[in-house]
C-alpha cells in the first residue's frame, strides 16, 4: 500500500529508529494520527526539548542539562571512588541499588572490534585524565558480564594498573531468587571463581 | 516446520527488542544460521551465557516458516574465554568472525569451514601468535579458491627476483614488473610457507621478521578476493 508522502515520510523515519521494524512504524504513525492534537504536540515538543537541553556531563560524561550532571555537582558523594559504566542507563541502574555513594565516568560504549569500536571511540582519555588527580582511590569496573564489557574490564584494568589505584569489578555470579542447578556453565564458573569468605 | 540438532560456532550477535538477541551461527552441516535467543539478555536467562561470539555450542534449532530460526536449546562446548581477556585477541578472533559471518553461505555443508574456524579459534585461545590473522586467512583464501600464486611472476613467469605482491591479481611480481606490495625476502618466506600449509612451524615463531607486513598482504588481499572490509582489522593491519 502506498500512503501519502508525508505519513510513509513518517514510517520510514520512525523505521530508522533501534528496534522498529516497518511494521511497528506503521503501528505508532496510525496511533499518532489518531491521537488528539494535544498528545502529539506534547511527544513532538518533549523530543525537541530532549534534544535541545540535553548533553553529557563534561566531567562524567553521563546525560545532563547543565555542563555538570546533578551527580557531578554533589559534593557529599565519595570523591575517592569512580564506577565506571558503559552508558547512562548503568548510572541509572546503579543508582537504584542505593549502594554507591561514589561517583561515576560513562565511557559510552565498550569494545567491540567487529562493530569499529576500539579503545579511541571510548571514553578512556577523559577517564585517564579524571584520575591524574590524587584523590581517588578505587575504579570500579561496572561493565556489563558479555563479551565486549569484559573485554572493556579488562583492557581498562591493564592501562589503570600504573596508576596505583585499587581497580576493582563487579561480582558477577548467581541471580538472587535462582537455582543452582539451571545456571549456565559461564555464570557458575564465574560465581565460583569470585566466591568469598562467609568467615 | 522442524526442531534439528546441530553444532555450530557463534559468529556474532545483535540486540534484539527488549530482551532478545539474533544471533549468525556457522553449523557443522547446515551453513550459515540466523536464529533468534528470546530473553537471553535478562540476567535470569539460562542460556545468555552459552551465546556469546566465539563460543562453540550443541544446539537445538527449530525452524518455523520466518526467516529467522529459534534457539529452542543450547549446552556449551567451548567458551573460548580466554579471547574476551585480551584487546588484541579480541580484535583477531573478531576479524575471523566477521569475514566467516560474510563468505559463509546458508544451507550449504559446512563442514571443512566449521573445522577451520573451530580450530583457529582453539589455537587463539591458547595463545596468540604474531603471524595467526595472516596464517589464517591464507588457510581460508586456499578453501574458498583464492590461494595467492607465489612461485613466479605472473607477468613473466620468472622465478627470479620475485619483489611484489599484487593484492587485485593475488600474484607475485618480479623487480621488472613491479607493482603491487613490495616483498621483502622474510615475506614472501612466511606467505609461502604458509601456503604449503607449515601452520604448526609458522605459529611456533616467536617475532619472526615483517610479521606485520605478512599479516597486512593476507588480510588486504582477503578483504579484495572476498570484496568486504573488515571492521575488525582496523588497528591490527598497517
Amino acid at each position: 500500500m502506498i500512503y501519502p508522502p508525508t505519513v510513509q515520510t513518517l514510517v520510514d523515519e520512525f523505521s530508522k529508529l533501534p528496534g522498529i521494524g516497518p511494521k511497528s512504524a506503521q503501528r505508532i504513525t496510525f496511533f499518532l494520527l489518531k491521537a488528539d492534537q494535544a498528545e502529539v504536540m506534547a511527544l513532538a515538543n518533549a523530543i525537541l526539548v530532549a534534544k535541545e537541553r540535553s548533553q553529557w556531563c563534561s566531567r562524567c560524561f553521563n546525560l545532563s542539562e547543565s555542563e555538570l550532571c546533578p551527580i557531578c555537582r554533589d559534593s557529599t558523594r565519595d570523591a575517592r571512588r569512580i564506577c565506571v559504566v558503559e552508558e547512562p542507563r548503568d548510572v541509572v541502574a546503579l543508582e537504584r541499588t542505593g549502594e554507591f555513594r561514589g561517583y561515576y565516568h560513562v565511557l559510552q560504549g565498550s569494545l567491540s572490534p567487529i562493530d569499529g569500536i576500539g579503545p579511541e571511540k571510548l571514553r578512556i582519555k577523559e577517564l585517564l585524565q579524571r584520575l591524574a588527580g590524587p584523590e581517588v582511590d578505587e575504579v570500579i569496573l561496572c561493565m556489563n558480564p558479555n563479551l565486549e564489557g569484559e573485554a572493556t574490564a579488562l583492557y581498562l584494568a591493564r592501562l589503570l594498573g600504573p596508576f596505583g589505584i585499587s581497580v576493582t569489578r563487579l561480582a558477577s555470579g548467581l541471580p538472587v531468587g535462582g537455582d543452582l542447578e539451571y545456571a549456565d556453565e559461564r555464570t557458575l564458573g564465574k560465581a565460583l571463581e569470585g566466591r568469598r569468605s562467609v568467615l | 516446520m522442524s526442531l534439528y540438532a546441530e553444532k555450530a560456532v557463534v559468529l556474532r550477535t545483535w540486540k534484539l527488542g527488549e530482551a532478545d538477541r539474533i544471533l549468525s551461527l556457522l553449523t557443522e552441516t547446515h551453513g550459515k544460521v540466523r536464529a533468534v535467543a528470546k530473553g537471553v539478555r535478562k540476567s535470569t536467562s539460562r542460556i545468555g551465557g552459552r551465546l556469546e561470539p566465539f563460543s562453540i555450542i550443541d544446539v537445538r534449532l527449530w525452524k518455523g516458516t520466518g526467516e529467522l530460526q529459534r534457539i529452542a536449546q543450547v549446552d556449551l562446548v567451548h567458551g573460548h574465554s580466554a579471547l574476551h581477556s585480551d584487546f588484541l585477541r579480541l580484535s583477531k578472533a573478531s576479524a575471523i568472525m566477521e569475514i566467516v559471518d560474510r563468505i559463509a553461505l546458508e544451507e550449504m555443508d559446512s563442514s571443512v569451514l566449521f573445522r577451520l574456524v573451530t580450530r583457529a579459534l582453539g589455537t587463539l585461545n591458547e595463545g596468540d601468535s604474531p603471524l595467526f590473522l595472516g596464517v589464517f586467512l591464507l588457510r581460508l583464501l586456499e578453501l574458498e579458491g583464492f590461494a595467492p600464486q607465489l612461485d613466479c611472476c605472473g607477468i613473466c613467469g620468472s622465478s627470479e627476483d620475485i619483489a611484489y605482491f599484487d593484492i587485485e591479481t593475488g600474484e607475485v611480481a618480479c623487480s621488472a614488473h613491479a607493482g603491487g606490495f613490495e616483498l621483502s625476502r622474510s615475506v614472501l618466506d612466511l606467505l609461502r610457507r604458509a601456503r604449503a600449509g607449515r601452520t604448526r612451524e609458522l605459529l611456533g615463531e616467536q617475532d619472526p621478521d615483517d610479521s606485520r607486513v605478512f599479516e597486512t598482504i593476507a588480510a588486504r588481499y582477503a578483504q579484495q578476493s572476498f570484496a568486504v572490509e573488515l571492521r575488525s582489522l582496523r588497528g591490527v593491519i598497517l
